[in-house]
């Protein structure tokens, strides 16, 4: 179904959100923004250019939560705790209109001439660069903030250690098979496959050797069961720069 | 004639030209912050025929020319253009406005996106100010008295419906219910 966009500018997920009903002129409940959820969902794919990278996260976690209540008008007994705790979506976004209204008030206010003044005037800028410390301040003072400041870097919950692993990518090992194909016409498998300590790395080099097999970059060769695999190039000029296809 | 609590709280606040929290104009002028709050609030009637009055930000106090006077004063004092506020800053100092002070957890639980660079540029322009708060372990953020200077108001509490969007159940519930998760 072919859907036309009029929202052209938007800043977050809820205001996207917001626009998407408000155009349709409907009333903030579970139901309409169920009925929004498709519009919000293509909009995010077709957008991706536009949506700053450090904001995507928010704009998935508001897709899923309205792709969640679409599958629950569908399924009533659909039931996961994960998705139902926080506040729920109809809750924030009738809030979020209310601010957005009470910042057109506000606008207005800057925007006017009402200012109030007060006795202190602001010196002309030095533009002599100084170090003015205020008084009082001592070594210890400083090392105290530095150590605030370094507490303060610590994430208040660690995220899990596993996400943050560097991430290998197929791509990566296709690269290393490439490597290795060009110094020896053949190796075997194990020697490449032990180089890795990581569980998750050996799948993942075990893959990218499946999808060389299969784009027929290169030829392998088993004399039996559970035997080494002996590997040689058959295409090496493609292997170089081979993308995955199924990626 | 010994001067009253009130005298003494209005030239603190005319000769220094700064705000100060009610508590340390306590300090000055002997009294306990509750007699200071009583004294600021005749005070403030007094004044209410004047071209002054007392301006309010959270505990702070400062004296100011009321905005009806705006026109004339500007005429021999210069405000600092202030240049015009894009749409996210106007919403995250909208709900610091109503609601603040708050963490930046619950400033995003509301935009429903994530504030830091918003809120850094702006600290940097002077409108919102970063308070430690040892209780939540992490900064509250706040609207400045330059900002409500700008709006000419008296204080955040004059915006139009402060009650009813400082106190609605909805911004109670999607607060609480950030607290729990953050304490679970």
């Amino acid at each position: 179904m072919p859907v036309t966009f009029q929202t052209a500018k938007f800043e977050g997920p809820l205001d996207l959100l917001l626009q998407l009903v408000e155009q349709e002129e409907l009333v903030i409940t579970e139901v309409s923004l169920a009925a929004v959820a498709g519009q919000f969902v293509t909009y995010i794919r077709e957008g991706q250019g536009k949506i700053p990278p450090e904001e995507l996260a928010d704009f998935l976690v508001v897709a899923a939560k309205l792709v969640y209540m679409k599958s629950k008008l569908l399924i009533p007994s659909l039931n996961m705790e994960e998705l139902d705790e926080g506040p729920d979506l109809a809750t924030q976004l009738r809030l979020y209109q209310q601010f957005v209204t009470a910042s057109r008030e506000i606008n207005r206010l800057w925007n006017g001439d009402r200012v109030c003044f007060t006795r202190d005037r602001k010196p002309a800028r030095s533009l002599e660069v100084t170090f003015s410390p205020p008084p009082g301040v001592s070594v210890g003072t400083l090392q105290e903030l530095m150590n605030n400041v370094i507490q303060r870097l610590t994430p208040i919950k660690a995220l899990p250690q596993t996400a943050l692993k560097r991430i290998i990518t197929i791509q990566d090992k296709i690269k290393e098979f490439a490597d290795r194909l060009r110094h020896a016409v053949k190796f075997h498998w194990s020697s490449f496959w032990n180089t890795s300590t990581e569980r998750t790395e050996k799948v993942i080099s075990f893959l990218a050797l499946l999808e060389l097999v299969k784009q027929r970059v290169v030829n392998v060769k088993q004399e039996a069961l559970f035997e080494d695999i002996e590997i040689s190039a058959n295409d090496l000029d493609r292997l170089a720069d081979l993308q995955p296809e199924f990626v | 004639m010994p001067a009253s609590l009130e005298q003494k709280l209005e030239a603190v606040l005319f000769a220094a030209a700064k705000p100060f929290s009610i508590r340390r104009l306590a300090e000055l002028c002997d009294a306990t912050p509750k007699e200071a709050e009583q004294a600021l609030v005749t005070l403030e009637e007094r004044l209410a025929d004047t071209a002054l009055m007392v301006q309010r930000s959270g505990q702070d106090v400062q004296l100011v020319t009321r905005s009806e006077l705006a026109e004339t004063v500007k005429q021999v004092v210069r405000e600092e253009t202030a240049g015009e506020l894009t749409r996210p800053s106007l919403e995250a100092l909208t709900i610091l406005a109503y609601r603040g002070p708050l963490t930046r957890p619950e400033l995003e639980q509301i935009r429903g996106v994530q504030c830091a660079v918003i809120l850094r540029n702006l600290m940097i322009r002077g409108l919102v100010e970063e308070k430690e708060e040892v209780r939540l372990g992490q900064p509250t953020y706040a609207v400045t008295f330059d900002f409500i200077r700008h709006l000419g108001l008296k204080s955040v509490q004059d915006l139009p419906t402060y009650e009813e969007l400082r106190g609605h159940e909805n911004v109670v519930d999607v607060l609480k219910d950030l607290e729990e998760k953050e304490t679970a």
